[in-house]
């Protein structure tokens, strides 16, 4: 079941080298590498109506078409509300109502009193996405190819290398959303990171678009080839001390990551959509590192790393099981500009076992791997499109601009006052340093701005006016704090009026990374009884304390939310037997409590917002703890050819997902999985109240065929 | 001493009885101790099949589906089975008669030095008179009990203090396909008794054990780095506690310590509790009865072949040439049959085991399995043998090395038959060793384990 195959590239490689070509030694290597592999293919068919509402063309009401009513902007309205003693600027009034009237043939006058609650007239427009977007009606979910091979080279008693490599291909068979096809509106996509607008299944870079986050990965738009292990490992007596790219898992709960702190998570390809009982063997993201191992009495097992911080990847947008909204560009991911990828993460565990009782404790000084996102500058030199661009342009170039002549006595120092005075000589400039810029397929009404928001625990309302007050640029375009959700929504509607009569704005953020001390604790226990029900259950505890551990602000701010966490998880194991026939059943039940953040990290005051109908959003007022349940098992058959899985995982606010699966070893190497995800948001009480909502789309039928050689 | 002559049936009724002695028969262990040889205990219809079958069969002969029903008496029924319905085929060579070359020379040693130290404690240990754990050797060589067969190999399986055997394991389905293979290690190591590695005889800060064991499979990939550890009470009431690193999991994560009975790998006919014919601690089975006594034909010596690439062997019988491997067998003269239950395993899917232990060095040279309703499950045979052999030697220390060679397990219910031989290696990194004093590190410890585990 070994080959030598693989062997041909060392092979190569030693012969290229003069100093360490001698058949001697070269056959010794020969000799000394193993090297076996799988090929396998994953297949999930989509069994629900509904698709990604991330995604283009699957957006709440993109099917419905929408009124969008622009308004007078405060700065014309309401200056005293913006800047104390503010006063209408006549020349940009005169602008802007010469414009208006241009367009709509009839004079508005001065507009009365109304904080963003004067219409102006005629100028308003009927949106409906799907226009230019239209709905996909994919068969498939997922597929994707696999290849991946390992290689052990043992070159001594005490050193070997070991290397693992995966090469995955996603042909694209989806009904893909086609960049090319919305160009012509607001001036096609501009900003972001890339890559960004043509559909990306693997590509993960930093900022500049240059470098992979994973230094040790090659991709392309429709595939990947990493290394997810590449160590040297050197083991001697107690200690084990393994170097290189490599990942570590730690903690007794499965799927819970309470204790299971090294590396962070790729959620690229399958989400958490993979075989439950597989957990996070595919996905923790490998980091280059120095980790030891070392027993320290027959009892006590010490592990210690030291490793390159790594961060999680998101999936890009687009993609089957994109999480961040389509209206956003893709996150400016700031691992490389910030410094981060020359940073160091460092922890502990130790771990006692004294059979039916142990302990563990768990330290790590370390990045967040999730990151926290926030508003950001868009970058992009484009001003708006329409009827409201033409209005707002008039208006913005009838301001001072900083070019002319006075403007720093006009405008300078406490005299500066957004009605009278731009911060740029052009609105195009004005909007490259605001968070939002006109494109096709953003935001583009008020209803599905609310929508999506409460769908991404997202705090609508707060992103807005947050956007607003962290960039001045967003007040020199006439932005204005929403002191209530009318005034939102018609500020929102206005705005997005700009991006022209098919087109709407799209959101710029960026992502950093905060540094954190974990701190872990956990006991075992395994019962003894008579009963059998009761007896050789392994039960676990494990609780995990972060002091000011630093969340995204569920409104965008540039000011992070900072809370001391504790997680804590509880874990029972049984295997038993049903019958004599069958070999006995894993069965484990868990619980976990989060006191700040949901499963996947994201803070709990997003959360309980409205996702369904944003014509009346909920400002959400988040939840006071996450906590969920999962009892997940399998039962082999005799001789085990099949094993029955099932996992289910229960959100107590209402989520359910499920999944019960099929493996069967045909023998030959070659293996057949079948699993169903069955996904319910909806379960009961407030549908953003619980994590499980935000998968809801993922009902599917899922195929796995592997050969092992 | 003068031994008259005595006709076939009365022979072989004392035989069964284990009163050859009566006849004027050195007792065995007697003839063992002072002569290194059995040849004084059993008359010539013991010593050669030729003169116990009239002929019949010889040494040097093959058994086949066209002879067997002439010795069909001296098969267990598994091996009959094969034998008569699916093509396999057995060489018969020469009885074993020297001593030494029945276990592992250290071994038989102490198991002559300490003959009689041995006995029970209050809470059914064996310990040495004194009251420790015991000293090395077999404790009962000649056995009183069904128990006390069953205790000298709870106490050592293989024989050796330390041993990790470099094994490939096929498993044949009815269609005489192997449907699934495997590579893995099997490790063992006692930290009491030990009569070859210091310190001797006992590892002190071990005392309360009474085995490190580990399996640990190397491919294929879907299951290298599968692997277990086992760690053994030196009380034979207790469970072992198991631990094993899930390759999905890519950690080590606490098993209970019950669950004995589960087919390790997929398409495997082998179960944790089926290890030496005595995988479970003495006192989580009961019941123990000696049922008969009878010669039988059995492997326990040359099945090694050193002069095969990598000591594999050849392959016969079944649909597709592939169920058994190429076997041998002699004639052993005396076998004791014993049986047992799983008395502390309430939902075993084995109701008793019956096993064939050769009197001569006690070791099980077949066992079969029986389901909760009586109805043969499993049988386990195979091959025992000094590494000496065909001008080649494998070294233990300073004699030859002496362990299994293969082994075929079959399940009645299914016909899947599992075969599994040592090798002399996997890989660079795993091979046969013995007494080796990196066998602890490098196998058996939680490190250790998680150090094999899939990266």
């Amino acid at each position: 079941m070994t080959s030598k195959l693989g062997t041909f590239g060392l092979a190569a490689a030693l012969a290229a080298t003069p100093a360490i070509s001698s058949a001697g030694i070269f056959k010794e290597l020969w000799d000394s590498t193993v090297f076996q592999g799988i090929l396998r293919t994953d297949v999930a068919i989509r069994t629900s109506n509904t698709q990604n509402f991330y995604n283009q063309g699957n957006q709440p009401y993109s099917d419905t078409e929408i009124t969008r009513q622009a308004y007078f902007p405060p700065a014309f309205t309401d200056p005293g509300t913006i800047v104390p003693g503010g006063v209408v600027d006549p020349g940009a009034l005169a602008a802007l109502t010469g414009a208006i009237a241009g367009i709509t043939g009839q004079d508005p006058g001065t507009p009365s009193p109304g904080y963003w609650t004067t219409p102006i007239p005629g100028v308003m427009d009927q949106f409906r996405r799907s226009d230019s977007v239209p709905r996909p009606d994919d068969d498939l979910n997922y597929l994707q190819f696999r290849l991946e091979g390992t290689m052990t080279t043992r070159f001594t008693r005490n050193w070997k290398l070991d290397v693992r490599m995966r090469a995955l291909y996603d042909p694209g068979w989806y009904d893909e959303f086609e960049t090319d096809s919305v160009n012509d509106i607001a001036g096609g996509f501009t900003g972001g990171q890339a890559p960004d607008y043509d559909v990306n299944y693997f590509e993960a870079k930093g900022r500049d678009g240059d470098k992979n986050l994973n230094p040790l990965e090659i991709a392309g738009e429709h595939y990947m080839i990493d290394l997810p292990t590449f160590q040297v490992e050197y083991k001697s007596g107690d200690l084990t001390l393994r170097m290189g790219n490599q990942t570590i898992a730690w903690g007794s709960s499965i799927f819970f990551r309470t204790l299971d702190i090294p590396n962070g998570l790729d959620f690229r390809r399958h989400l958490i959509l993979d075989r439950a009982i597989e957990e996070f063997s595919d996905k923790r993201v490998p980091a280059l590192s120095v980790r030891a191992t070392y027993q320290l009495t027959n009892n006590i097992l010490g592990d210690f790393f030291v490793k390159k911080f790594q961060p999680s990847i998101l999936p890009n947008p687009n993609t089957p099981y994109n999480v961040i909204p389509t209206g956003f560009n893709k996150p400016f991911d700031n691992y490389y500009e910030g410094g981060y990828d020359t940073e160091l993460d460092a922890g502990f565990r130790i771990k006692a076992d004294y059979g039916t009782w142990g302990w563990q404790a768990v330290y790590a000084h370390r990045y967040n791997p999730l990151g926290v996102i926030r508003w950001t500058k868009s970058g992009v030199n484009k001003g708006l499109y329409g009827p409201v661009g033409e209005i707002v342009t008039a208006a913005y170039e009838a301001k001072l601009s900083p070019s002319e002549p006075g403007y720093d006595a006009l405008c300078g120092g406490d005299n500066y006052s957004p009605t009278t005075c731009a911060l740029y000589d052009t609105i195009d400039e004005a909007f490259a340093n605001a968070p939002i810029a006109a494109g096709p397929t953003g935001a583009a009404t008020s209803q599905d701005w609310f929508a999506v928001a409460g769908g991404v625990r997202v705090n609508g309302f707060e992103a807005l006016n947050n956007a607003i007050l962290d960039f001045p640029a967003m007040q020199d375009i006439y932005g204005a704090e929403a002191f209530n959700l009318e005034q939102a929504r018609n500020e929102l509607d206005t705005f997005f009026q700009g991006g022209g009569p098919m087109g709407g704005l799209r959101g710029n953020i960026e992502r950093d990374y905060e540094r954190e001390d974990v701190f872990g604790l956990g006991g075992s226990y395994v019962t003894s009884s008579e009963n059998t029900w009761l007896d050789s259950i392994i039960l676990n505890l494990e609780v995990q304390y972060t002091p000011d551990r630093v969340f995204t602000d569920p409104g965008l701010s540039k000011d992070y939310l900072t809370a001391d966490e504790t997680i804590a998880s509880f874990v029972a194991e049984k295997w038993t037997r049903w019958s004599a026939a069958y070999p006995a059943a894993y069965l484990v039940f868990q619980y976990q409590y989060r006191s700040e953040s949901d499963l996947v990290g994201l803070h709990l005051s997003g959360y309980s917002g409205n996702d369904e109908d944003g014509s009346d959003p909920t400002i959400p007022d988040g939840i006071g703890s996450s906590n969920y349940f999962v009892f997940a098992g399998f039962q082999p058959t005799p001789n085990r050819r099949f094993v029955i899985e099932w996992a289910a995982l229960y959100d107590i606010k209402g989520g359910l997902l499920i999944q019960p699966g099929l493996q069967y070893n045909p023998g030959g190497g070659k293996v057949v999985e079948v699993l169903y995800n069955y996904v319910d948001g909806d379960l009961h009480g407030e549908p953003t109240e619980n994590v499980v909502r935000r998968i809801d789309f993922a009902d599917e039928l899922v195929f796995r065929f592997t050969y092992q050689f | 001493m003068h031994i008259r002559r005595y006709d076939r049936r009365t022979l072989l009724k004392h035989a069964s009885a284990g009163t050859l002695a009566s006849l004027g028969f050195t007792p065995l262990w007697s003839a063992m101790a002072s002569e290194g040889k059995i040849d004084k205990a059993y008359p010539d219809e013991l010593k050669s099949l030729s003169d116990y079958s009239g002929g019949a069969v010889a040494e040097g002969d093959e058994i086949t589906a066209d002879n067997v029903e002439s010795v069909k008496d001296l098969l267990e029924p598994a091996k009959y089975m094969h034998v008569a319905e699916m093509g396999r085929r057995l060489r018969v060579v020469p009885q074993t008669t020297d001593y030494m070359r029945l276990g592992p020379w250290e071994y038989q040693e102490a198991t002559l030095r300490n003959k009689g130290k041995a006995r029970f404690d209050e809470q059914m240990n064996v310990v040495d008179d004194r009251g420790k754990p015991w000293i090395g050797g077999n404790p009962f060589p000649e056995p009183e009990s069904a128990l006390e067969y069953f205790a000298g190999l709870t106490l050592s399986w293989g024989r050796h203090d330390a041993s990790v055997y470099a094994i490939r394991e096929y498993d044949v389905d009815t269609s005489g396909e192997v449907d699934y293979q495997y590579d893995l290690v099997w490790a063992e190591l006692a930290p009491v008794a030990r009569v070859s590695m210091d310190p001797k005889p006992y590892w002190s800060e071990h005392l309360d054990k009474l085995r490190f064991n580990s399996v640990i499979f190397t491919s294929p990939v879907s299951h290298a780095g599968t692997s277990f550890l086992n760690i053994w009470p030196y009380d034979q009431h207790q469970y072992p506690f198991l631990y094993g690193y899930v390759p999905d999991f890519r950690r080590i994560r606490q098993f209970p310590t019950n669950q004995r009975f589960e087919p390790l790998v997929p398409g495997s006919c082998l179960y944790l509790s089926d290890a030496w014919a005595a995988g479970d601690p003495l006192h989580t089975w009961g019941n123990y009865k000696i049922v008969g006594r009878q010669p039988l034909l059995a492997g326990v010596s040359g099945g090694w072949k050193p002069k095969n690439d990598n000591w594999a062997h050849a392959v016969h019988g079944g649909p597709k040439g592939q169920s058994f491997f190429e076997s041998v067998v002699e004639l052993v003269p005396e076998t004791i049959v014993v049986e047992a239950e799983p008395v502390k395993f309430s939902r075993a899917p084995v109701g008793k085991k019956r096993v064939w232990f050769d009197a001569r060095n006690l070791m099980p040279v077949a066992m079969v399995t029986y389901d909760r309703a009586g109805k043969p499950f499993k049988s386990f045979d195979g091959c025992y043998g000094l590494y000496d052999q065909d001008g080649e030697q494998f070294m233990d220390g300073d004699h030859p090395y002496w362990s299994w060679c293969y082994l075929h397990a079959f399940d009645f219910q299914t016909g899947r038959i599992s075969r599994l031989e040592q090798v002399k290696e996997l890989d660079a990194s795993h091979s046969t060793r013995v007494n080796d004093s990196y066998i602890f590190d490098d196998y058996l410890t939680q490190n250790a384990i998680r150090a094999w585990g899939t990266t």
